[in-house]
Parts: structure tokens; sequence; C-alpha cells
């Protein structure tokens, strides 16, 4: 098996193959070497010792993934946020323990700050402890509002990627590496010899003309964009024959949607994916490009089906959150929540069991926004649940009760405009109603009641 | 019931008020506007303007399934999709 090490010093005569396309400008896999190389001096003038956790922000370039790589090689653990919706970043740093930041700008300028979260906490210490291990901390949504914040073993990430070689694709990087997708499918391009092509957006207009222009083969991506891109005529104007497969994950797929992509791009191969930010990425095998049924799991990844409910034990799972109790159990299996058909071997992915709106891939809990529309005048209680999109697989909707009489047009522009002004736009109700009826039950738990099942 | 003419004024309302609300610059409205490439809708916004649909006409043709998602492209599809 090729490990890290070899697999870079082998990028420095590699001065053919593009490693990363940005914003318009080109990175060969020499080049990327040569950035690693810089990084690895910066990070010792700058006196960053291994097992510090080092944050990533602002505008991605192929230095930026230079650095990356340097954080990994001096085993270090890196917490990158790079999503334009992360609300509450500097309580994140401190959640994360960061010692120091490097803020990348636009222009290309990249920025350390120290900025003294750094401290012992029993995961990281543990981390620390094992020889040579980078660490990597990504947040996921919490029941409280709070993003939970899982830490893995970066290094054990790239030696499973780097176990099983692949396709050298030319691939879109269409989620970004502070989401679990994003890093396995960074990891897949370039320990592969592949391309990876960031967009600066995620619209239907970008993503066509990077395809067309980078003459990308492969497109990992969401249903919800999947809907977008057959929705639009946009992409009659750019020529997409260069791709050759569209893996869709984060949310379940409809078998219309499914079937009208197959009609739509008939020479294009489809694969489902499945992972979740706590036990990173599954293999899968799609049973056909036109159904929705998959294996999930292989060697190092077992599955098991407990009343319905997928449940995951992998070595490359994460060790734990730093701000909440582990989900394993004793045996290290995790319950996903996701419900589940099995059919021959075969799984089908039905949706959550718990109450986790799905949004496009993203997951919103609805006690972190009922908690905020209870901060807006003349509402006494409120209940949200997921309501069934045809486009997005689910979306946020909340039902209130007034203390005295309003119009429901009033009230919904309230509780929208004051969510919007503390939510990502993914977490904002998309209707709200008003309701006189009790929300509680017999054992005054909420009673969510979601207009369709996803 | 409300006729034709009430279902494609509700309809065309809807797009306006969804279209001030999230700052999108709408030109003239008319069947042949395509939702995303000449009217610049995202899909947070289509998903609003389904959701407000399903209140005022009780239902929603997409997420019962009557109705294909990826088929719709433009008003005109919007208006017939609640027309049947």
């Amino acid at each position: 098996m090729q490990n890290l090490a070899t697999l870079i010093e082998g990028w420095a005569d590699h001065t053919e193959g593009t490693a990363i396309v940005c914003d318009g400008a080109t990175l060969t896999y020499a080049q990327l070497h040569a950035r690693i190389c810089h990084w690895r001096k910066q990070l010792q003038v700058a006196g960053i010792a291994p097992g510090a956790c080092i944050a990533l922000r602002g505008q991605v370039s192929g230095d930026m993934i230079g650095l990356l790589f340097a954080l990994v090689e001096n085993a270090n653990v890196v917490v990158p946020f790079l999503s334009a919706s992360n609300f509450e970043v500097e309580e994140a740093l401190e959640t994360a323990c960061v010692d120091g930041v490097f803020e990348f700008s636009n222009d290309g300028i990249s920025r350390y700050t120290h900025c003294g979260y750094g401290r012992s906490h029993p995961l990281l210490d543990r981390l620390r402890s094992e020889p040579k291990q980078a660490g990597l901390i990504l947040f996921t949504s919490g029941s409280t509002g709070k993003n939970k914040a899982s830490v893995h073993r970066f290094s054990r990430l790239i030696e499973h990627v780097l176990q099983k070689p692949g396709a050298a694709y030319r691939t879109l990087i269409f989620l970004m590496f502070d989401h679990i997708g994003g890093v396995n499918t960074l990891l897949h391009v370039l320990c592969n010899g592949g391309t990876a092509v960031f967009v600066a957006d995620r619209s239907v207009a970008t993503v066509c003309h990077a395809i067309e222009s980078q003459r990308v083969q492969l497109l990992p991506t969401t249903p919800t964009f999947l809907n977008m891109l057959l929705i639009s005529d946009q992409r009659q104007g750019y020529d997409l024959s260069s791709l050759e497969l569209i893996t869709y994950g984060t949310e379940p797929m409809s078998l219309a949607t499914l079937k009208a992509l197959n009609q739509a791009m008939p020479g294009v191969r489809c694969k489902q994916t499945y992972g979740l930010t706590e036990v990173g990425i599954l293999p899968t095998r799609s049973e056909d490009a036109s159904s929705t049924w998959m294996k999930v799991g292989g060697q190092r990844h077992e599955t098991r089906i407990v009343d319905g409910v997928l449940w995951i034990r992998t070595d490359a799972a994460m060790i734990g959150y730093l701000n909440a109790p582990s989900p394993f159990d004793q045996d290290g299996w995790l319950n996903t929540g996701d419900k589940v058909e099995e059919r021959d071997g075969y799984l089908r992915i039905l949706g959550r069991e718990s109450e986790i709106i799905n949004v496009g891939g993203e997951k919103v809990y609805p006690s972190e926004i009922e908690n905020l529309i209870l901060q807006v005048e003349n509402i006494s209680d409120v209940v949200v649940s997921g309501k069934a999109s045809a486009l997005t697989g689910q979306v946020v909707f909340a039902t209130v009760q007034l203390i005295v009489p309003e119009p429901t047009v009033q009230v919904e522009r309230r509780v929208r405009a004051h969510c919007r002004e503390h939510l990502p736009a993914f977490k904002v109700p998309v209707g709200v109603g008003v309701s006189e009826d009790p929300m509680f039950g017999a054992r005054f738990k909420k009673i969510r009641r979601p207009a369709r099942t996803a | 019931m409300k006729t034709m003419s009430q279902h494609q004024q509700i309809i065309h309302d809807t797009l306006r008020r969804v279209a001030e609300e999230e700052g999108v610059q709408l030109g003239t409205i008319s069947d042949s506007s395509a939702l995303i490439d000449n009217l610049g809708f995202r899909s947070l916004h289509i998903a609003r303007i389904l959701a407000i649909l399903e209140i005022e006409f009780s239902r929603d043709p997409f997420a019962s399934g009557d109705v294909p998602i990826t088929g719709l492209r433009t008003v005109g599809d919007l208006c017939a999709a609640y027309e049947r």
C-alpha cells in the first residue's frame, strides 16, 4: 500500500497532470508539491507544533490545499471553515480548541492569526498520543442548535482512500472539504491522480460551465441539485458530453428524478453514495443506474439492520464529539437513524427515523428553530416539523400559537424575518401556520405532524 | 372552486411575493417564463412557492407525485399542475 509521504513526493515530478482548477487558475501536481514544501517551512517558521488545532478559513485555492496536506504531514488537527453559512464562527473556534487560523483572502493572500483557544481535551489528547496521526474536526448540526464538533483521524481517512486505488477522474468539487462528502471526494481525486475542479457557487449555470470548460467526468452531487439541473433549460446551452459518472447522496433520491436523469443523460452512469459525518463515506454499489437500491458497506464497514433502521460499525468512524456524548454503543455501532428497506442484500434509504429535517442534504433540528421562534413577539408556542418537498426532499414548516389574534400573513412575515436574521436560508421555515389546537400530547411531548413523509 | 384565471392570479402573486422577499428581480411574468433561467429563482425559493401554493390550493401536485418535479420549467407548467 502506498503511503501519503511517498504519494506526495511522487507529485514532485508530475509536471503534466493538473491537480487543481480553482477560480480559473490551474495547479499541476508538481506545483501542488511545491506549495506543500512552501507550507512545511512556513509551519516551522510560525512554530506550529504537531497536535495543534489549526483552522482554515476564506477562499479555497491551490495554496490552501497545499497547506492542508502540509498540516496533515505535520500531524496537526485541521478544522476547515469554508461554507458561507458559518454562523457563530468564534464560538465554533472555541469549541474546536483552535490554536490558530489561516485565513485566505480572495486575492490569494493568506494570514495566520493565533487565536488562543487551544487546550487539552480527552479526545484530542488521545489523538495526539498516537504517532504521526493528523486529525480533522468537522461540524454537524446539533439537536440543541449548537453544532457538534466531530473528531476524525485524518491520517486514517487518507489510508482508507489509498488502500483502494480508483480512476483518475476530472471531478467537480460540489461539497467543500468542511463536509465529510467533500473530504472524501477531494482525497479520492488527488490520491488517484485526478483533477479537482472547484466552483465559485453551486448554481446550475456555474456548474454546467465548469463541466464544459474543464471537461469534467465525475459530478458528485445531491438529488436537489439534480432536480434543479433537470428543471433548468440552461444545461442545454452547455456541452456536458464529458460527464461519465454522476454520484448522488446526502438525502434520499426519488425514483422519478432518477428516471428523468437517466433519460436526459443516457450515456452517464449514476451511482448512489451513502455516508454520515460520524462514520465517513461507505463503499456502495447501485443495483443499476436507474435503481435507488444499493449495497452498502464492505471489508472495513459493517452494517446491520435493527427494527428497520441501519446501524454501522467501521474503523473509519470519528473518535467522538468534542461537545456531545458519544453516539456509539459499547461495541462501536452507530445507529444512523436512517430507515431502510432490504431486498436480496440491497438497501433502499427511506428517510430519517428521527425528527431531523433533511433539506437538500442539510440537517435541521426542529428544537433549534423552535427556540428561535419563541423569541418572536406574540408567539406563545411553536412546533417545527419537516414537510415533504418534491424539490428539496423536505422543507421546514412552523406552526405557531398566538397570544392575541393576528393575521397569519403578518405573523409569517415577522417569524421569517427573525429567522432569516439568525439562520442560514435552508433553516428558515418556508411557511408559518397559526393553530388554535393544543400542540402537546398527553405526555406533554410536542406533536410534530409532517404533512407527508419525504 | 377557483377559476383558471384565479389560479393564475394567485400563482403570479405568489411568484411576485417570494421574489420581493428574496430580492429576486422579476421581469414580466408570462406562461413561457422559465422559473430558474428567466426569473432567477433558486431551489429554496421554489420550495417556498410550492409551500405557499399548497396552503392556497390545499394540495401539492409535485409532492403527491401527480406531476413530476422535473417537468416543472415554466410558469405555464406551474399553472397547469394546479389546474389538473
